[in-house]
C-alpha cells in the first residue's frame, strides 16, 4: 500500500475539521487586551510588554486544541501518515495564532507613547517560544489521549512552566531597556529548537 | 448537610488532594521561592506580603482544577447518565464549591508555612509581619477555585478556565495598586507602604460567596433558599469595598508618592541612628535590626585603624533603590543598600561594606566618587592599596579586581565598548602582587602594631609599594605590574 503523500489535498478538510473556537477567543481576547491596555491614555512599552507576553501564553494554550482529532482512532489506519495531518494542522493553527499575535502587537505599536520604541525581534521571539511549547506539550498528550482533554493538559503543562518562570521574573522575561536583553533573547532563541524536536517526535504514528 | 452531598464532598476532596495542578504547583511555589529567597535576609514586611502574593499559582491551578470536575458533568455521555439520577447538578455543583476552595487554602497554607520555615533559616530578619497577610494570601486561593467552578457552569468550554486564569494575572500585573482587586501585591520600590485594613479580607471572602452563589443559581434561580444568600453577599461585598475604600489607610496610600518619580533623597528616612564604638549607623525604621550585622562587618576595619584617625572615618548610611543623591550626605557617609546576603551571600556583603570603610579609611575615592573620572583609576604600586587589602581581610578575605564592560557612544556616535575597573574598593584596580602581600602581611604576626606606627606614611598617596616594603618588614617577593590606567589620587 503506497502511502499517499499529497499536502494540498489535505487542507481543506483540515481546515474544517480544526477546532477554531479557542484560537479565536483567545485572539479576540489579545486584541481586547491590546485595546483596554492603561484605556484613555498611550502605552508605556512596560505595560504593552505584559499584555503581549500574556497573549503569546494564551495563544500557545489555544493552539494546541487544533492537534486534537476526535477521529483519531479511526483516522489512524488511513493511508495518510499521521504526520502530515498533525504537522498540517500545526501549521495552519500557527499560522492563525501568529496573526492574532501580530495584530495585537500592530495595535499596540499604534498606541504606543511618543519618543518610545517596541523591541519588536525580541518579542517575536518570547511568543515564537511560548507557541511553540504549547503546541508541543499538547503534542505529546494528544499522542497518549487523543481526547479534547489532552489539550487543556497542554495548555495547562504550558501555564505551568509560564508560572515556573515567576520567581526569576527578571532573568526571563526582561524590563524594556534592560541591559540583558540582548543576552536573554539570545537565550531564548536557543530554547527554540527543543519545542520543535518535541513536535517532530510527538507528530509521529503512534506504535500500536 | 444532606447524605448525599457529604459523600459528594468526601468524594471531591480526595480527588482534590491528588490533582497534580494542586501539589505539582505548591511544589513548584514552594521551590521557586525558596531557592530565589535564599541568598536574601528576609524583610518581614516584604516578604509576608510576596510570600501570600506567590499563593495565587496554587490559585491558578485550584481554577483549574475546579473548572475540569464541573465540565466532568459535560463530558461524552456524562449528560445522559447524569440527568435521570435524584442528585440534581446544583448539589453536585455544591459539593465541588466546598471540596476544591477548602483542598486549596489547605494546599496555600501549607505552602505558605514552608516559605516561612525557610525565610528563617540563618536569617535575621527585620521588619514586621502582619498576621493580616495569611489570610489575605489564603482566601484569594479559595475565591480563584469557586471562579474556576463557576465558568464552568456558566462558559461550559474546556477553554475558558485559560482565559480565566490569563484575564486575572493580567488585572493583577497591570493594576498592581488597585484595592479593587482580591489580592494587593507588594508594591516594587517602596518602603513600608500602607496596606489595606481588614475591611478588604471581608470584601474578598464576600466576593468569594457571590460568586459561589452565581454558580449555584446556573441550574437553579427558582430555588427561594438561593436569593437570600446571594443578595446578601451581594450586598457584603458592596460593603466591604465602600468601607475598604473610605478607609483612613486609603487615604493615607493615595498620599504615599510613587518612589519611582521620586526627588526625593535616597537616605531619607532613614531616621533610625545608632552610634556603636565611635561609628554612627543609620537605618530605615523597620531595618534597624540589620545595625549589628553592619557593626561586625565594619567594626574589624575600623578596629585596625589607628586611634587618632577614627575620627574621620564616614558613617554608615542606609539608601533607598531610587533618588537623589544628598552630598551632605553622601560626602560623610558610606552608603548601604536595602539587602543583605544569607546562606553564604553574607560573606559578599560583609566584605563590599568593610571595602567601603577601608577605601575611606586610606583615602581612596569610594562609593558613586569616581576619583579620576568615570574611567576610574589604577592603584598599583602604591602602599595604601595594601594597607586597603589589609582592612578588608580583617573582616573577610580580599578579592582580585574585575572589571565591567560598558558600551558607550563617542561623540562620533559610534558605539564603543568601555572597560572600566570594578573592585571592593569601587573603581579602583590593583594587581595580583598588591594582593599577595595583603594576603602575607594577614599571615604576619606584629603585622597590626607596624601598620599603625607608619599610618600616615603608609596611606599617603605617593607612597609606593617598595618604599613601603622595609616598614611593613615584607621581602620583595613579586614585582608590582604597571599602573594600566590613570593612577588614583
Amino acid at each position: 500500500m503506497r502511502v499517499i503523500c499529497r499536502p494540498g489535498v489535505l487542507v481543506p478538510p483540515l481546515i474544517r475539521a480544526i477546532d477554531w473556537v479557542p484560537v479565536s477567543a483567545a485572539a479576540v481576547v489579545s486584541l481586547g487586551l491590546a485595546l483596554v491596555t492603561t484605556p484613555g491614555s498611550t502605552v508605556e512599552p512596560a505595560n504593552a510588554m505584559v499584555t503581549l507576553r500574556m497573549a503569546g501564553v494564551l495563544l500557545g494554550a489555544a493552539a494546541g486544541f487544533a492537534l486534537v482529532d476526535a477521529a483519531a482512532v479511526t483516522t489512524a489506519v488511513a493511508p495518510v501518515p499521521r504526520w502530515l495531518r498533525q504537522w498540517i494542522r500545526t501549521l495552519l493553527v500557527a499560522g492563525a495564532a501568529a496573526a492574532a499575535w501580530a495584530g495585537t502587537l500592530l495595535l499596540l505599536t499604534a498606541r504606543l507613547a511618543d519618543g518610545t520604541e517596541m523591541q519588536t525581534p525580541g518579542l517575536v521571539t518570547e511568543a515564537a517560544v511560548s507557541l511553540l511549547i504549547g503546541l508541543a506539550c499538547t503534542a505529546v498528550a494528544v499522542r497518549q489521549r487523543p481526547e479534547r482533554i489532552a489539550a487543556v493538559i497542554g495548555a495547562a503543562a504550558l501555564l505551568i512552566i509560564a508560572m515556573s518562570t515567576l520567581p526569576y521574573v527578571e532573568e526571563v522575561w526582561p524590563y524594556p531597556g534592560s541591559p540583558r536583553w540582548g543576552e536573554i533573547h539570545r537565550a531564548w532563541l536557543s530554547v527554540l529548537p527543543a519545542p520543535l524536536l518535541t513536535l517532530a517526535f510527538a507528530h509521529r504514528d503512534v506504535a500500536r | 448537610m444532606s447524605r448525599p452531598l457529604f459523600a459528594l464532598v468526601v468524594a471531591e476532596t480526595r480527588i482534590a488532594l491528588r490533582s497534580p495542578l494542586l501539589w505539582l504547583l505548591t511544589l513548584l511555589t514552594v521551590t521557586g521561592r525558596t531557592v530565589s529567597t535564599w541568598h536574601e535576609m528576609p524583610n518581614w514586611s516584604v516578604e509576608g506580603v510576596d510570600t501570600a502574593t506567590s499563593a495565587l499559582v496554587i490559585g491558578a491551578g485550584a481554577m483549574l482544577a475546579a473548572n475540569l470536575a464541573i465540565l466532568r458533568d459535560r463530558r461524552a455521555d456524562a449528560l445522559e447518565l447524569t440527568d435521570p439520577l435524584p442528585v440534581r447538578a446544583q448539589t453536585r455543583t455544591l459539593a465541588v464549591l466546598v471540596a476544591y476552595p477548602l483542598v486549596a487554602m489547605a494546599y496555600a497554607a501549607v505552602a505558605m508555612g514552608m516559605q516561612i520555615a525557610g525565610l528563617l533559616i540563618n536569617s535575621r530578619p527585620v521588619g514586621h509581619f502582619d498576621v493580616r497577610e495569611l489570610p489575605a494570601g489564603v482566601l484569594p486561593v479559595a475565591l480563584m477555585a469557586v471562579l474556576g467552578a463557576a465558568v464552568g457552569r456558566w462558559i461550559p468550554h474546556l477553554f475558558a478556565a485559560p482565559v480565566c486564569i490569563l484575564l486575572f494575572f493580567w488585572t493583577l500585573v497591570q493594576f498592581p495598586q488597585s484595592w479593587l482587586l482580591p489580592m494587593v501585591p507588594y508594591p516594587k520600590l517602596a518602603i513600608d507602604p500602607v496596606r489595606p485594613p481588614a475591611w478588604h479580607l471581608l470584601y474578598a471572602a464576600a466576593l468569594t460567596l457571590t460568586v459561589g452563589t452565581a454558580a449555584l443559581l446556573r441550574h437553579g434561580s427558582r430555588h427561594p433558599g438561593l436569593v437570600l444568600p446571594g443578595a446578601g453577599s451581594a450586598a457584603a461585598v458592596a460593603v466591604a469595598l465602600t468601607l475598604t475604600l473610605n478607609s483612613p489607610a486609603a487615604a493615607a496610600a493615595a498620599r504615599t508618592e510613587d518612589l519611582r518619580q521620586s526627588t526625593r533623597s535616597v537616605t531619607a528616612g532613614a531616621d533610625h541612628c545608632e552610634t556603636l564604638q565611635t561609628t554612627r549607623y543609620c537605618a530605615f525604621p523597620s531595618y534597624a535590626g540589620w545595625i549589628p550585622l553592619w557593626r561586625d562587618a565594619v567594626g574589624p576595619v575600623v578596629a585596625a585603624v589607628p586611634t587618632a584617625f577614627r575620627h574621620r572615618l564616614p558613617g554608615i548610611t542606609q539608601r533607598a533603590g531610587t533618588g537623589t543623591f544628598d552630598p551632605t550626605v553622601t560626602s560623610r557617609n558610606i552608603l548601604t543598600t536595602m539587602s543583605w546576603g544569607r546562606n553564604g551571600a553574607e560573606r559578599d556583603s560583609r566584605r563590599a561594606l568593610a571595602a567601603q570603610m577601608a577605601a575611606a579609611a586610606t583615602g581612596f575615592p569610594r562609593g558613586t566618587q569616581r576619583g579620576a573620572g568615570p574611567s576610574g583609576c589604577d592603584a598599583r604600586g602604591r602602599a595604601r592599596t595594601v594597607v586597603a587589602l589589609w582592612l578588608i581581610g580583617q573582616t573577610e578575605e580580599p578579592l582580585p579586581a574585575t572589571s565591567t564592560r560598558s558600551s558607550v557612544r563617542t561623540d562620533s556616535g559610534k558605539p564603543t565598548e568601555r572597560v572600566v575597573p570594578a573592585s571592593d574598593l569601587g573603581a579602583v584596580d590593583y594587581g595580583p602582587a598588591e594582593l599577595a602581600y595583603a594576603r602575607r602581611l594577614l599571615a604576619q604576626s606584629g603585622a597590626r602594631e607596624r601598620i599603625r606606627a607608619n599610618w600616615t606614611a603608609l596611606t599617603a598617596p605617593a607612597t609606593t609599594l617598595d618604599e613601603a616594603l622595609p616598614l611593613l618588614n615584607l621581602n620583595r617577593s613579586a614585582a608590582s605590574e604597571t599602573p594600566k590606567g590613570t593612577p588614583c589620587e
